[in-house]
């Protein structure tokens, strides 16, 4: 649960895609890490495990975020967010529609959606999206269906038409996530930059030390 | 023989849980007391994240009274501001990993034959083990003479490990060893805190003795 105070804005700020198949570390060791260092949200994106463990990873890892009120999201997937008693859901457009999800997750649920087009963006908040993720903002090799990069125009056109939070994602490091809240997105979404780090806790550290607001 | 400024040779205790008389946290914490400078975490039969977590609770004892360095382990050395301490046959940190590292740390490295290598940066070597020790059992020490060849052949400060007590700790000295590491002699004693001082004072005797033999 969301506590009522914590806007979802401020809990979208540093937005870790923890996926097993990609992390250097077990993953909720990483997760951990993360977690001790200042990760804001947690989804949840294991699209190559069997239910069984995509359901026993996002009881593990909702357990934690919940103790650290992190938000805690899961990819895709209605029935494992419902069964793990996830905050929300993320959705991409060959996925259920948010329409329907909503439906399923009720109104306080977070619903995030990753539209591949300008009016996707546009009208996904009237169908009940909560936030929309906008990518690839730079090259990635995380997503292999990732698509060439959108660049921070784009990104920043994305986050005017949403009327709704927006947080970039695709190929963000500690070196250019300034870069993407500079543009109006309320927050960044990474995947390698922290489980495929050596040290996952001391790169969502400098993650955290590139995202604070500098003086002038 | 030529003293330099800082007289005072560096005590380590490499840490063991699964030996130490007194819970680990606490055995650490009476050795700081006691005067050790280096502390070196070693656990190597820990899962990583407990190992880190355990790393962290001697960290917070030790706060800014010794250094840390933690046994091959450079990721939580990164993770929790630590020196770290690599074995013989361990990489060298390439300049991106060891950029990460606190500004500071010590980074040390084993070291168990006279041919030294390119070792890369190092603040320290270990040498051992120098005495017959329970923790190598069924290896001969490397003896004094070693040890006396280890320093004039090493560019880095070389620290005695492997059996050193406070009854042979000025030997190391007197070898030209700059600094003694030792695990039983702290976390077998009941009282780690009066065997750290023990270890000390036989330390500071050595040197005062060598600082007299050199006059």
């Amino acid at each position: 649960m969301i506590p009522a105070s914590t806007s979802l804005t401020s809990r979208l700020l540093l937005y870790l895609v923890a996926d097993p198949a990609q992390s250097r570390h077990d993953l909720p060791t990483a997760v951990d890490l993360a977690l001790y260092n200042g990760v804001t949200a947690v989804q949840l994106r294991a699209k190559t495990s069997t239910d069984r463990d995509y359901l026993s990873l996002a009881l593990v890892l909702g357990e934690r975020c919940r103790s650290r009120g992190v938000l805690f999201l899961v990819n895709d997937r209605v029935d494992i967010a419902l069964a793990s008693q996830a905050d929300g859901i993320h959705l991409g457009v060959s996925d259920l529609p948010v329409s329907v999800a909503r439906r399923l997750l009720g109104d306080r649920a977070v619903i995030g959606f990753s539209p591949e087009t300008d009016e996707q963006a546009a009208s996904a908040a009237a169908d009940g999206a909560s936030y929309l993720g906008v990518g690839p903002v730079f090259g990635t090799a995380s997503k292999d269906d990732a698509g060439a990069p959108l660049g921070l125009d784009a990104l920043r056109r994305r986050v005017e038409a949403a009327g709704i939070p927006v947080i970039g994602i695709g190929g963000i490091h500690a070196g250019n996530v300034g870069m993407v809240t500079a543009t109006g997105a309320v927050g960044a979404a990474v995947l390698s930059a922290i489980l495929g780090d050596m040290a996952p806790g001391d790169a969502t550290r400098r993650l955290r030390d590139a995202l604070r607001p500098t003086d002038g | 023989m030529e003293l330099s400024g800082a007289i005072r040779p560096t005590l380590m205790l490499v840490t063991d849980r699964r030996r130490s008389r007194r819970p680990i946290v606490e055995a650490v914490h009476a050795a700081v007391v006691g005067g050790v400078d280096v502390i070196q975490i070693r656990e190597k039969d820990l899962p990583p994240l407990e190992r880190l977590r355990l790393a962290a609770d001697i960290a917070e004892v030790v706060a800014d009274r010794a250094a840390i360095v933690i046994n091959s382990d450079i990721a939580a050395a990164i993770e929790l501001g630590l020196g770290v301490h690599l074995q013989e046959t361990d990489p060298s940190p390439d300049a991106t990993t060891r950029s990460r590292l606190r500004p500071g740390v010590l980074v040390g490295r084993s070291i168990h034959s006279i041919d030294l290598g390119l070792l890369g940066h190092c603040d320290y070597v270990l040498f051992g083990h120098v005495f017959a020790t329970v923790s190598k059992p069924d290896r001969p020490p490397r003896g004094l003479s070693n040890l006396q060849r280890a320093v004039a052949a090493s560019s880095y400060p070389v620290w005695a490990i492997g059996g050193v007590t406070a009854a042979n700790a000025a030997q190391a000295l007197y070898a030209g060893a700059t600094g003694i590491a030792v695990i039983g002699a702290i976390l077998d004693a009941a009282d780690p805190e009066a065997a750290t001082r023990s270890i000390r004072v036989a330390m500071d005797d050595g040197v005062d003795h060598i600082a007299r033999r050199t006059r």
